[in-house]
């Protein structure tokens, strides 16, 4: 486990003894390291079980996460050496100080996802946000200025609140097992997690709800969110939306299972189910509305975290199984768009989705790519999201949770008009740009992805499915 | 068990002293007197914890007492200073809510911190003294977000967000007697490290804004 930090540290520090040309590969070939890694770890927990340790610790929930980003990391690694190519006016320094900040990211989300202590996770979540700002305001303009500021304040000031969160249920531990680096171990908290005291657990729920949720961008706290991701530089655009929020998500998955397992009942599940609900709703009224692509997929990627939400929320096996699928056809599809969007931006050097017209006949493959993405992304069949939110809506009908789903089919429906009539006006008419040249390393990994999301929504193979089952098991159901 | 009470109040003293440096944040208009009343809150907040030591006997505080001199009370302002040197100050910028308000506000905070914690916390807290930091410590958080929303100046939010940090830092010295120590090095070494970045941050804003007022960064809009 210990080499998905170290090719990271690798990273760093071979950056100032090679030049850029060579460097970019290089890296490239590290995060293919973490990515056979991912496969190592995921035969070692077949035959071997869950591992515990007090450092750090191995089970089916941490190795969906540890799947998502070294899968997505590994492209989107191999999607900056196209993608950089086409920056050719930034300088070398410039350049390299992209890799630093990136491999910074990259390995404080290793840190957080394989930690087993609840105090590492927060400091490795607190570092993503440090080593993200300045990758967003990355090009020192005005709105990326701005955007790294409102970025910086709002998260930092969450996740403050979600330390306090964490010492509160630390207080509630140490009065059953005694103060120590082991009360604050996620498994040691479940074993005693019915005798802490539920009071201390409800307002800690609401500090790490509040805390994290900004983070996550679930909705009144998301104001930062689709700034920053039409801000970033698309590569870090498509981790943070794809890799950072899911590990933002999982910190809550992780305390939320804490409290399943105190028994704090309805309390929490509706918590989260009404704020996945309001994310959804907020993201289906600002999605026909937007006017840069960029910031439309940055609201699309809020509903998906308010699906994930709401289906945890719902509380019954299935609909854990919806999120924690979706979770990873997010993590897919989310990255394809943006990559797909980066190859646009990156070719037209604009945003504004009225000034593009006739990518078909501009950029074909990647035009292609994003048609197929537009309905995978909106949860259409044969797509693997489909099967998520397919089931989410099942489970909410079938818990009883009537007019919730309804509210979400209908937001849902807005969603698929409002990308169909931006997207489809960018793709067909009359082109507003010549023919430009489309970078191979850009549309390697879009074609592994897309092939992926296909490929998952006809064919879950069975090893995937044991895993998210194993997974729910780890987490708890409503009793 | 005389000295033991005297002991305990004047570690009740200095976290008030902390409290007292928090509000006093709020009426500051320039941003020297804002960083020295940040170094001065640091410090009393440095002295309870080292004092807590003796109250708790648990001496990995001490650790976590002088790592908070260091950093808080040492390094950040200087950096702060560093930065603040180069950044002319020219403009008068105007707060969301004035200074008067804002000291009433406080006040509230103040006296709703003390109404929640011993409605909350009774049942679970073993020690007034306990119970009274906890206070105190929540009414810091809550300041320290009342500045990061009330003033336009970057600068001192970032201090806002500080003071907030300091807080929770004190919430945990009088809940838990402090985090383990590799949490609690983590922590100091995130906050130093955002504070520095929001630093060079604050360097952009005023290149790309010319102005250290953050009510001008509003050209994100949908």
């Amino acid at each position: 486990m210990i080499t998905l930090l170290l090719t990271e540290l690798i990273g760093i520090v071979i950056l100032p003894f090679l030049a850029f040309n060579k460097n970019r590969y290089i890296q490239a070939l590290l995060q293919f390291i973490n990515f056979a890694t991912f496969l190592y770890l995921f035969k070692s927990l077949k035959t071997n079980g869950p591992y515990y340790g007090t450092y750090f610790m191995l089970d089916s929930i941490n190795l969906i996460l540890i799947g998502i980003v070294s899968t997505i990391g590994f492209l989107t690694y191999l999607y900056s050496i196209g993608y950089l190519e086409k920056e050719k006016q930034l300088k070398e320094t410039k350049l390299k100080e992209f890799y630093f900040w990136t491999n910074a990211f990259m390995f404080s989300m290793f840190l957080l996802v394989i930690t087993s202590n609840l105090g590492i996770m927060w400091v490795a979540i607190e570092a993503t946000t440090l080593s993200t700002t300045f990758l967003i305001s990355f090009y020192k303009n005005k709105t990326a200025v701005e955007a790294a500021w409102k970025y910086i304040m709002l998260c930092s000031l969450g996740i403050a609140l979600a330390l306090f969160g964490i010492i509160l249920i630390y207080f509630g531990v140490i009065n059953i097992t005694g103060a120590g680096l082991g009360s604050l171990n996620w498994e040691n908290i479940i074993q005693v997690a019915t005798n802490i005291n539920k009071e201390l657990l409800k307002i800690s729920f609401i500090f790490v709800l509040v805390g994290f949720g900004t983070k996550m961008g679930l909705a009144p706290l998301h104001f930062w969110l689709p700034d920053a991701h039409s801000e970033a530089p698309t590569p870090i655009s498509a981790l943070m939306s794809s890799v950072l929020l899911s590990c933002s998500f999982y910190v809550i998955i992780r305390i939320f299972s804490i409290d399943v397992h105190a028994g704090l009942g309805n309390y929490i599940y509706h918590t989260l189910l009404y704020m996945g609900l309001f994310s959804i709703m907020l993201a289906a009224v600002f999605i026909p509305r937007s006017k840069d692509y960029k910031r439309l997929l940055a609201y699309s990627t809020m509903e998906h975290m308010g699906i994930l939400a709401f289906s945890v929320g719902i509380g019954s096996f299935e609909s854990l199984f919806a999120s924690l699928l979706g979770l990873i056809a997010h993590a897919l599809t989310k990255t394809l768009m943006f990559m797909g969007s980066g190859s646009i931006l990156v070719n037209l050097h604009t945003k504004s989705i009225k000034d593009i017209r006739g990518l078909f006949a501009i950029l074909p493959i990647t035009a292609f790519f994003v048609g197929l993405g537009v309905f995978a992304i909106t949860g259409a069949p044969p797509f693997l999201l489909f099967v998520s939110e397919f089931l989410t809506l099942l489970s909410a009908f079938k818990e009883g949770f009537m007019w919730q789903g309804i509210l979400v089919l209908f937001g849902f429906s807005l969603i698929f008009f409002g990308f169909v009539e931006s997207f489809f006006g960018m793709l067909t008419k009359e082109p507003t740009f010549s023919e430009k040249k489309e970078h191979v390393f850009i549309l390697i990994p879009m074609g592994i992805l897309l092939v992926a999301i296909i490929g998952f929504g006809l064919f879950l193979p069975n090893d995937i499915k044991n895993l998210i089952d194993s997974a729910i098991n780890t987490i708890g159901v409503k009793r | 068990m005389n000295l033991n009470i005297s002991l305990s109040e004047f570690v009740e003293f200095m976290a008030a002293l902390s409290l007292f440096f928090a509000i006093l944040q709020t009426a500051s208009h320039r941003l020297d007197f804002a960083i020295k009343t940040y170094t001065f809150q640091s410090l009393a907040l440095s002295i309870t914890m080292f004092l807590s030591v003796f109250y708790y006997f648990d001496y990995e505080l001490i650790i976590s007492a002088v790592l908070t001199l260091l950093i808080k009370a040492i390094l950040i302002p200087n950096v702060m200073k560093k930065i603040t040197e180069k950044i002319v100050e020219d403009e008068s910028v105007k707060p969301f809510i004035n200074f008067t308000y804002s000291i009433l506000i406080c006040v509230f905070i103040v006296i709703f911190s003390f109404y929640a914690m011993s409605n909350t916390f009774y049942s679970v807290s073993s020690s007034s003294m306990m119970q009274k930091i906890l206070a105190i410590a929540v009414a810091i958080i809550f300041v320290g977000i009342f500045l990061m929303f009330a003033r336009k100046k970057a600068l001192i939010q970032v201090i806002g967000f500080l003071t907030l940090e300091n807080g929770i830092i004190l919430g945990a010295t009088s809940t838990v007697k402090g985090l383990p120590l590799i949490v609690e090095v983590g922590v100091f070494f995130d906050v130093f490290v955002g504070a520095i970045m929001a630093g060079i941050l604050i360097f952009h804003i005023k290149d790309t804004f010319d102005s250290l007022d953050t009510s001008k960064l509003s050209d994100l809009k949908e």
